[in-house]
């Protein structure tokens, strides 16, 4: 693992075909249609698939395909020879699906892959290992966030995010001491590398959308104005709570860091005393001339270790998370507040005139 | 067969025809490739109404004397597309082309054996064929039409065999997702670039923009309005009146007074708290950066 060369990356923008868009909204949308993801629970994810071009610093998504969901991991033997062979197949579906979009002249390079997550809050561990073996891969490679809520709230949500080379670097010794985390700077603010993403068109979806934007259904219609809508409370309500788990989480790391930083002082008052009076027990044999007693022992004694599986890498990731959702809540608030003053100012304009102009419009009738 | 079905097309269906039809193997020296797309539609049935929810491209020749069709090509991505959206079935086939010819028999005798072999009833279910004219030919030169067709066989009554076939032209209406009506009101955005792009924006921008639309269309409401009340230059139309009380009235029950005092009182506070405790957690997060920094 460590012998990975890691290049930074040179990508500063994100070009997302149109068609990618559509599909991975509608893989989604299908999934929750079908309730599949009630179900399971688990979030849709796909691989995307593009071009980089080097000269713009832009990465071209021009298209993408679902992977297969995951199986319920179960804990006896049979299953888990079963999920191997699992994804197995699931590698193999991969290639074959890169090779018929060959076929078809598809770009059939992997630049990544698309995830969904309520309120946008995805940061796991699961997430970091699998863009850490996507980065590794090609160095231009990404992940896109899709948000379910928020696009059904009216406002399509995609975010492209990268591990940043700090983050890289630690993943690839996968080492979250938090020594060596705060050594390197690493914070929940640079963990992550967001990209900006800009959706294009072809000449030809542009006339498909003009067309069908003739023929729009009522169907169509009745979701067209769903970003004015007043009641977001439940997504809102919920999002609160998913804030206040990660922030308990966050507690409980911060309380097993502080554990450990009172440890280690400790251990480091007390190695430093037990060598003070060994020096000092030295400079007085050498004054005698007795043999000196080394120093090796002392080094020997066992420092404290973060009681959390993966050192600061948990905390790291709820931070991120409590910051997606702090940023979901206060611009979902902040559009709602808005829209509240929007339908006050509707209500006052229309109370004094709307009596006089309905009756004026029923006696000229 | 019931002809009265409806087929019902997501948006993502006609995007990925599209771009099949863009990146088509264009002739070589060698091969001569098509000047046509062709594929399977996967979806589901429902009463009176054939969902496409996806679709994909297959290689094929038309060139020959005889047709081809990557037969292996086709079965291997539906089994694929199976396994990740379990509730889709092939549901039909789609090509780019102005009007059906003579070859499209072949094709749809293929389709037929490829989804009855699919499909578990004993009966075949009927099979939509969905054509895009990409041609900008003959009176259509400035559009893109759709259309449907299902096939019924005809012919004289008491003969063993039918006669012929006719492809039924079906109605076709766009469906979609709640998020994909999204996803696409933002796509249609770059129709007015140059350079065909859309940026997502921001939840604030998007009230903006459609608070002018609302502007708009009122002014344009009560130009109408004075048009034909007020001045009488215009012919009153009573559906439009009727639809415009109907407005009227909505706003009447949905926009109370007392009931949006309320409404303003109630969820403003909860609003403001909401973002007082978001900002709360920010500002806790940064003290705790510092504090692991130390």
């Amino acid at each position: 693992m460590s012998m990975l060369t890691l290049t930074a990356p040179s990508v500063k923008h994100i070009l997302l075909d149109s068609l990618v868009v559509m599909k991975i909204v509608k893989h989604v949308d299908s999934e929750l249609y079908s309730g599949i993801s009630e179900v399971s629970g688990e979030s849709c994810q796909g691989v995307l698939t593009g071009l980089v071009s080097m000269d713009d610093h832009r990465l071209e998504i021009t298209n993408c395909f679902p992977t297969a969901r995951t199986e319920p991991v179960m804990d006896d033997e049979s299953s888990v020879q079963a999920s191997q062979q699992y994804e197995e197949q699931k590698q193999q579906e991969m290639l074959d699906m890169l090779r018929k979009f060959r076929t078809m002249n598809i770009d059939y390079e992997i630049v990544g892959f698309y995830q969904s997550h309520q309120f946008g809050a995805c940061f796991s561990q699961d997430l970091v290992e699998s863009m850490f073996d996507y980065q590794s891969m090609g160095p231009e490679n990404v992940v896109i966030i899709y948000d379910p809520v928020k696009t059904r709230q009216g406002q399509l949500s995609l975010k492209a995010y990268r591990l940043s080379m700090i983050a890289l670097e630690l993943a690839s010794k996968n080492d979250w001491n938090p020594e060596i985390v705060k050594s390197s700077g690493l914070n929940y603010e640079n963990m992550f590398e967001e990209l900006p993403i800009i959706i294009k068109s072809s000449y030809l979806n542009n006339v498909l959308m003009a067309e069908l934007s003739l023929s729009k259904g009522s169907m169509t219609d009745k979701y067209a104005a769903k970003h004015l809508d007043l009641g977001t409370k439940r997504s809102l309500e919920k999002s609160v709570r998913a804030m206040m788990t990660n922030v308990d989480e966050l507690n409980k790391s911060i309380q097993s860091l502080a554990k450990y930083m009172n440890d280690k002082q400790r251990h480091d008052n007390m190695v430093f005393n037990i060598t003070q009076k060994r020096i000092l027990e030295n400079e007085q044999r050498a004054a005698r001339g007795e043999p000196l007693l080394s120093l090796d022992e002392f080094k020997r004694i066992k420092a404290p270790i973060l009681q959390t599986k993966n050192g600061l890498l948990d905390e790291l990731l709820a931070s991120c998370d409590t910051q997606a959702l702090s940023d979901f809540s206060t611009s979902v608030t902040g559009e709602n507040i808005a829209k509240i003053f929007l339908a006050e100012a509707v209500a006052d304009e229309r109370v004094p005139g709307s009596k006089d102009r309905s009756s004026s419009s029923v006696s000229t009738r | 067969m019931a002809s009265n079905m409806t087929v019902k097309v997501h948006p993502v269906v006609y995007m990925t025809i599209v771009d099949s039809f863009l990146r088509r193997s264009k002739g070589s020296a060698k091969s001569s490739g098509n000047e046509k797309s062709l594929g399977t539609l996967m979806g589901f049935y429902e009463k009176g109404a054939i969902q496409v929810t996806n679709c994909f491209a297959i290689p094929f020749n038309e060139s020959h004397e005889d047709l081809e069709i990557d037969d292996q090509f086709n079965q291997q991505m539906i089994s694929i597309l199976k396994r990740s959206s379990p509730n889709e079935q092939p549901v039909g086939w789609f090509l780019t082309t102005s009007d059906i010819t003579s070859n499209c028999l072949i094709y749809h005798d293929y389709y037929n054996r490829v989804i009855s072999e699919i499909s578990a009833r004993r009966e075949t279910p009927p099979i939509v064929v969905l054509t895009l004219d990409t041609t900008f030919s003959g009176d259509n030169t400035k559009r893109m039409p759709v259309r449907a067709y299902l096939r019924s066989k005809a012919g004289i009554p008491g003969a063993p065999q039918p006669h012929c076939a006719i492809f039924n032209p079906l109605r076709v209406e766009l469906d979609a997702f709640p998020g994909e009506c999204v996803a696409m009101q933002l796509i249609e955005q770059a129709l007015e670039s140059r350079r065909r792009e859309a940026t997502l924006e921001s939840g604030l921008k998007q009230l903006e923009s459609s608070t002018g639309d609302m502007i708009g269309w009122m002014e344009r409401l009560l130009e109408y309005v004075n048009g034909v009340v007020a001045n009488g230059e215009k012919p009153g139309d009573a559906q439009f009146g009727r639809q415009l009380m109907d407005i009227v009235n909505t706003a009447a029950t949905h926009l109370q007074t007392d009931k949006l005092d309320t409404l303003v009182k109630n969820t403003l506070r909860d609003y403001v708290m909401v973002s007082y405790l978001a900002n709360m957690t920010k500002t806790q997060l940064q003290l705790h950066e510092r504090l692991v920094a130390i």
